[in-house]
Parts: structure tokens; sequence; C-alpha cells
């Protein structure tokens, strides 16, 4: 995910086109590797430590989502 | 009418409100054969879930057997091992007995025993004396030099603790353990703070109760060195609050979290007294000059109920200079222990708080439906004993609790709702 610097954040209709003109500020959902890899090249990113439900595990998650969580 | 998810919610609701009103008051040290009258000669309790000699580690059959000579059922140490191997002695968690024990967790009726009573509840937790740091049998330490100090325990510090405890009336462990908190203790590996608290509370009483002035100096400078005396106070009073919790139908909130060496096990209030295990893992720390990892035994105390009401690594905001002495990172890193542990807790504790934090109550009531769904898994903070017997501790540090004991549990909170 990413904007350009120039862009607003939170405006919808960004046209694509000018997405990457200027540098972009990336978030990092999941694998941590992306974003240490960005790191590394001076990109600004910001990582956001996430993984699917019950790490993926579809009957765990099932489970959870009868039990409301 | 409500649907399964609300009927959880309320439940958890009134196991954290159990937690929460908690009065927990230390207010005696008794002998075990008075305090858990069913906990008959032959009878050893350990802590963590049930398990027998053949799957004991190294330091848990160590404070067996050392234990069973304190008792006089053996006469040395291979006496004791050839007897346990024979099944002489019966064995069973603390927690079955209204107990609990750091590391090897030995109680036997032979014992003092420190009791907190909840007043807001009225049930009562018990706790041995915390016995210093070093060579000691909840590290698996089992020579003389341990029994020894057992036998004083037994015969002076734990009556005199008894005699000043009642000529106080008790002391209230609430405020005290909120003043810990705010002083930089998390109660599981820092218990300085509130070591010394107790010890500034203690020390009239003791010397007002004593006959005699040099047993009395004894039991002063024995506390006073101990930086841990406090944690098996901790340890009855995380107890006395939990059981009040135990037995809510519908609640998936923890009750109890606690390790044997070999098998780490949780209870649920809505499940009953079933337990939940799974292989205990590795502690992650420091060690003592000399020792590595190789020389470490695997996850070991009942000493993770000061985890399951919100202290310990939950608490770790509050603790900064344990972050350094478990080997867990930098200091300022401190709040995002507590923060993670946030994600999997039902509440927070308004009278426990972390002024690094600003004043964020410690995470309460831990979730295993949460736990399963983020993966976080509750930190602990603990000390890290020698695989062989006899040896004692090596070094600190902190360990996750092992996924499979929340998936299990989650399951059976499952079933029991019906789905």
């Amino acid at each position: 995910m990413a904007r350009s610097e120039s862009g607003t954040a939170g405006q919808p209709n960004l046209p694509a086109g000018q997405l990457l003109q200027g540098p972009p500020v990336v978030v990092n959902v999941g694998l941590k590797g992306f974003a240490d890899e960005l790191a590394l090249q001076g990109v600004k990113v910001v990582h956001v430590e996430w993984q699917p439900p019950a790490g993926g595990d579809a009957k765990l998650a099932a489970l959870l989502a009868k039990l409301g969580a | 009418m409500k649907d399964i998810g609300q009927t959880i919610e309320a439940a958890n609701a009134e196991a954290l409100r159990r937690i929460l009103s908690a009065d927990p008051v230390l207010v005696d040290c008794i002998p075990a054969s008075e305090a858990v009258p069913k906990l008959d000669a032959g009878t050893i309790l350990h802590s963590g879930p049930p398990i027998g000699w053949d799957r004991m580690c190294g330091p848990m059959r160590g404070a067996v057997t050392g234990i069973a000579v304190f008792e006089g059922w053996a006469s040395d140490l291979d006496d004791a091992e050839r007897k346990a191997a024979r099944g002489e002695y019966r064995f069973a968690p603390n927690h079955h007995y209204d107990c609990v024990g750091p590391m090897t967790g030995m109680t036997t009726r032979g014992q003092m025993l420190l009791v907190v009573e909840n007043k807001a509840f009225g049930n009562r937790a018990y706790c041995a004396i915390n016995e210093g740091l070093g060579k000691v049998m909840r590290f698996g330490g089992n020579d003389k030099e341990v029994l020894d100090r057992i036998r004083w325990l037994t015969s002076d510090l734990g009556p005199a603790l008894g005699r000043a405890l009642r000529q106080m009336g008790g002391i209230p462990l609430k405020a005290l353990v909120a003043r810990g908190l705010t002083m930089g203790d998390e109660m599981h590996q820092r218990n300085v703070a509130c070591s010394s608290l107790l010890m500034r509370l203690l020390a009239p009483a003791l010397a007002t109760t004593a006959t005699d002035s040099a047993a009395l100096a004894r039991c002063l400078t024995f506390i006073g060195a101990n930086d841990q005396f406090f944690l098996n106070v901790a340890m009855a009073m995380g107890k006395a609050m939990t059981d009040p919790a135990r037995g809510i139908a519908g609640s998936s909130v923890v009750t109890a979290m606690c390790r044997n060496g070999t098998d780490f096990g949780i209870r649920v209030s809505g499940t009953g007294d079933d337990w939940f295990t799974a292989p205990v893992e590795m502690p992650k720390g420091l060690y003592f000059p000399g020792y590595t990892e190789a020389d470490a035994n695997p996850d070991m105390g009942d000493s993770a109920i000061v985890e399951t009401i919100g202290l310990g690594g939950f608490a770790m905001g509050a603790s900064p200079a344990v972050v350094g002495f478990v080997g867990a990172g930098n200091a300022s890193e401190a709040a995002v222990f507590t923060r993670s542990m946030g994600e999997i807790c039902v509440g927070e504790n308004a009278e426990w708080t972390i002024p690094a934090m600003d004043y964020k109550g410690v995470p309460t009531g831990i979730d295993v439906r949460l736990v399963v769904e983020t993966g976080i898994m509750p930190t602990i903070n603990t000390g890290v004993a020698h695989k062989k017997p006899g040896v004692g501790q090596v070094g600190a540090g902190i360990v996750k609790a092992p996924r499979g004991c929340f998936e299990k549990a989650l399951v059976r909170v499952g079933e029991v709702m019906g789905v």
C-alpha cells in the first residue's frame, strides 16, 4: 500500500498516475521481510504486525467466529 | 435471547469483575498440615499440571528426592529416588490443594505455608516461604545446605511470620502491589520494592513478638537479603484472586497458567477443572557466568499465576529494569510487552496502574479466544533452572506460553457452548 507524498491521505480518487511521482511512504502489513528490505533501501516504511485469525487455521477461525471473537 | 458471543462476553465480564474485586490479605503463616488437612504423609505437591515420576524433568526429580528426605520419608536422596520410582509417593498439582509453588513447587505437610485470604470472597490460598537465591529446592537443589534452610524456615522463620502477621491482623496486599508497580516491580522477576515494603511492615511486629534477639536478627537478615521474598506472597495472592473466577458458565477467561518443567497447563473458567496442556518451551534470556542455554531446563513453576492476574510479563511496562535482567531487549521496549498483552485480555486493573504508561492499568483476564485469534501468546518472566537435579538456578528470561494449550481450550469452550 502506498501513496505519493504530494497526494492527500484519505483522498479516494487520486489518479493512479500520480501515485508514485514522489517518494513513496509504505505501510507493510504481515510479512516483515518486505519492510526490512525497503528500509535497507532507504524507503520510509511502517510495519504492521498482522496475521490471519488463528494463524490461518480455517477450522479454528470458523470456531472463533461462532464463539463471537 | 442472547447469542453465544454475548453469553461469553457477559461471563467474561463476570470473571473479570471477580478478579478485580478481590481483596487479598496476607493473614498468617501456618503448618501445611493445618492449612491443607487432606495433604497426607507421602503426598508431594508439585508445580504445573498433573505429572508422574516417569515424565518429571531433572530439577523436579531433584526436588522430590530432597523434600522426601526433609519429611523423613527416605533415609537419603538415593533411597528417595528408589521409592519415587517404585511409586511410594503420591504426586498431585499444588493447584488441586489450594496451593501454588515457584519453579519445582514442592509442598508437603511438614512445611510452613504463607496464607493469603481473599476477604471479598472468603477463600484462602497457600504458598511456601521463598528460600532465597542460588542453590535452593525450587530450582532443584537438594543437598544438606538446602534441606537445613528449609528446616530453619519451618522451625524459626515460618512461626515468627505467623506470630507477627496474627498480631498485625494481616497485611492488605492490593495497595502494597499498587505501590510496588510505581517503584519498578512487576512481581515476578523483580520484587525488590514489594519485598522492602513488606519488610518495613513486618519488622516491628516481628520484633515485638520475638523472644530471642539473635533469632529475630536472623529472620530480618534473611528477609532483607532476598529481593524475591515477596514472590511467594504474590503467587498465593494470585491464586486467591483467581479461584473465585473459576466455574463461570460460558467464560473463556484463563484462571490458571502453570508449568511442571515438562508440560505447560492452563485452566479456563467455563470448562471446570480440566487442564489443557502442551509441551513447555525453553526460556530466552541471560545466563549466569559459566552457564548457557545448553544447561537450562525448560519452563517450570506455578509462578505464572502472577501473569494470570496481570503482573509479571503483563506488567513489564512498570519495570524497565527487569527487561534487561531477563534479556528481553531495551528498557524502552518494556511498554511494548504490556500493550501486546492488552491485546489478549478482556480488561485492565484500574487499581494496579503503570505511571510510565500514563497510569494505564495492567491488562487482566486472558481470553483464550483472543489468544488463538491474534496468535499473541502470554509472555511470562521466569527464572531458569539447571536441567540436572541438585544444581539450582542458572539464569532468568522470558518465555511464551505454548499455543497448543489455548487451541485445546478453545475447542473445549466450543464443545461446552454446543458449537
